[in-house]
């Protein structure tokens, strides 16, 4: 797997060690492990150039960078307004 | 920049909170290590956990002091709120997801710039939830970031 993001390891007394590479979605910015034959959809922004996790609200281009300012800046309004 | 560190420790559920960072007002964390285990008697109890984006910071609960990497480094601008609280506003979908048994031990690690960024705000944060689970487990976790 290219390019991974992340790393896990489940140590449990019932298995060996697992260890995984994570991909991280470029829309949301969340973390995966691949798991072949989950039926999980997964895709590709073909503008940012990487992964994206195949949720509803991923599908759709807007880069995790906008996504964070556009949170910061509604949790600014609702300050300014009082709504927090 | 400086990296910090904490660790919380309390039963999981339905929809708890274990620990959350909020940021500050004008700081945020980047999340890049988080370690889920048990320090409970050994028992076969499966939970789901999700790391979330919240947009309300949670209330009450146990103030967390958090402990730099660096000795010399200041005290960290965001703030740690561990369970059991009022629960924070968290967002519909998660970071990241993890089933675990009570059994085994859960060890994520970013690599560098792919960090779970919190927003500025002190309403902002990231916090791990447990789910569901088959009963209350203890569950120990150790959150670590940068900021």
């Amino acid at each position: 797997m290219g390019r991974a993001a992340g790393y896990i390891s489940i140590v449990s007394p019932d298995h060996a060690p697992i260890e995984r590479d994570t991909l991280q979605c470029v829309h949301c910015g969340g973390h995966w492990s691949l798991e072949p034959g989950s039926g999980k959809q997964r895709g590709f922004c073909m503008i940012c150039n990487g992964p994206h996790c195949g949720r509803p609200g991923c599908w759709n281009c807007v880069p995790l960078e906008k996504r964070l300012e556009e949170l910061e800046r509604r949790a600014a309004f609702a300050a300014a307004a009082g709504l927090q | 920049m400086g990296s910090y560190y904490g660790s919380h420790r309390t039963n999981a559920g339905t929809n708890l909170t274990i620990l959350a960072l909020e940021s500050s007002a004008s700081v945020v964390g980047k999340v890049h290590q988080l370690v889920i285990g048990s320090a409970a008697t050994p028992a076969d109890v499966a939970t789901r956990y999700e790391l979330i984006r919240h947009t309300t910071a949670g209330a009450s609960g146990t103030a967390v002091v958090e402990k730099p990497s660096d000795p010399q480094m200041a005290a960290a601008s965001c703030n740690l709120r561990g369970g059991t609280m009022t629960e924070p506003t968290y967002e519909a979908d998660f970071l990241l997801e993890v089933s675990l048994n009570q059994r085994a031990t859960y060890t994520w690690i970013a690599n560098p710039g792919r960090e779970f960024r919190t927003t500025v705000g002190t309403a902002n944060g990231v916090g791990l939830r447990s789910i569901s689970s088959g009963g209350t487990p203890q569950t120990s976790l150790t959150m670590a970031w940068d900021e």
